[in-house]
């Protein structure tokens, strides 16, 4: 990930300058978006994680080590964030589809296939389905998901 | 190393044609209702329902025969 922050940013983010949140807030926003959206699936819910995410950000700023990766910490956050919602909300097979993505036209027997599969992926435990969603669906590196999972 | 075989295959591109990838960006900027959060006032305390948990404890503590009597309350 390309970041732009500098490291005297991160140190005092680390010490609770509200200037220093401000840079890496306005730097890390989308990709935080983007993570969250992977696992969430709802832009409205996405946005509100992400301001939830940064919260918790700033809340934990004396836990940040400046000699660490900043986005490492903030992946792993924002991860527990979108699980935590995920466990919470029903599971839903709707969010499954992509909103933004054209409709297919296709037979009944398809379209009830698809159905089928996209409930019974909604009925997978959530420590399953996220893994699951990230790797085969966003073809998300498996590393990454581990690293953001916090499992090997 | 990963090996794939030719069902795990045709599992992901079942999968992938029932769900769709998302896609999106973020397009506006959050900074402003992060600051509104910030500003928001904080949650307070339950400090009557603390101080009366705390009351409780410390009685029963006391008087240990109270036990069974607030647990049949409960």
């Amino acid at each position: 990930m390309e970041s732009l922050i500098q490291p005297a940013s991160l140190i005092e983010f680390a010490k609770g300058g509200l200037d220093a949140f401000e840079v890496v807030f306005r730097d890390s926003q989308h990709e935080v978006y983007r993570w969250i959206l992977r696992i969430v699936r709802n832009p409205a819910i996405a946005e509100e994680l992400t301001i939830e995410t940064f919260w918790r950000v700033y809340k934990s700023h004396a836990h940040y080590d400046p000699g660490r990766s900043f986005h490492a910490w903030v992946r792993r956050i924002e991860t527990n964030v979108a699980i935590s919602h995920v466990k919470r909300a029903p599971a839903n097979a709707a969010e499954l589809k992509d909103i933004a993505a054209p409709q297919i036209q296709d037979s009944a027997v398809q379209r009830d296939t698809r159905e089928h599969i996209q409930k019974a992926f909604s009925a997978l435990p959530v420590q399953l389905r996220v893994p699951a969603l990230l790797s085969l669906i966003e073809e998300t590196p498996q590393r990454e998901i581990a690293e953001a999972l916090g499992i090997s | 190393m990963t090996y794939r075989t030719n069902d795990d295959d045709a599992l992901q591109g079942a999968l992938k044609q029932a769900i769709q990838p998302i896609t999106g960006e973020l397009d506006r900027d959050l900074w402003p209702e992060m600051v509104h959060r910030l500003e928001a006032p904080q949650k307070a305390l339950p400090w009557l329902d603390l101080i009366m948990a705390s009351a409780t404890v410390v009685l029963l503590a006391i008087t240990p025969s109270a036990i069974p009597l607030l647990t049949y309350q409960l």
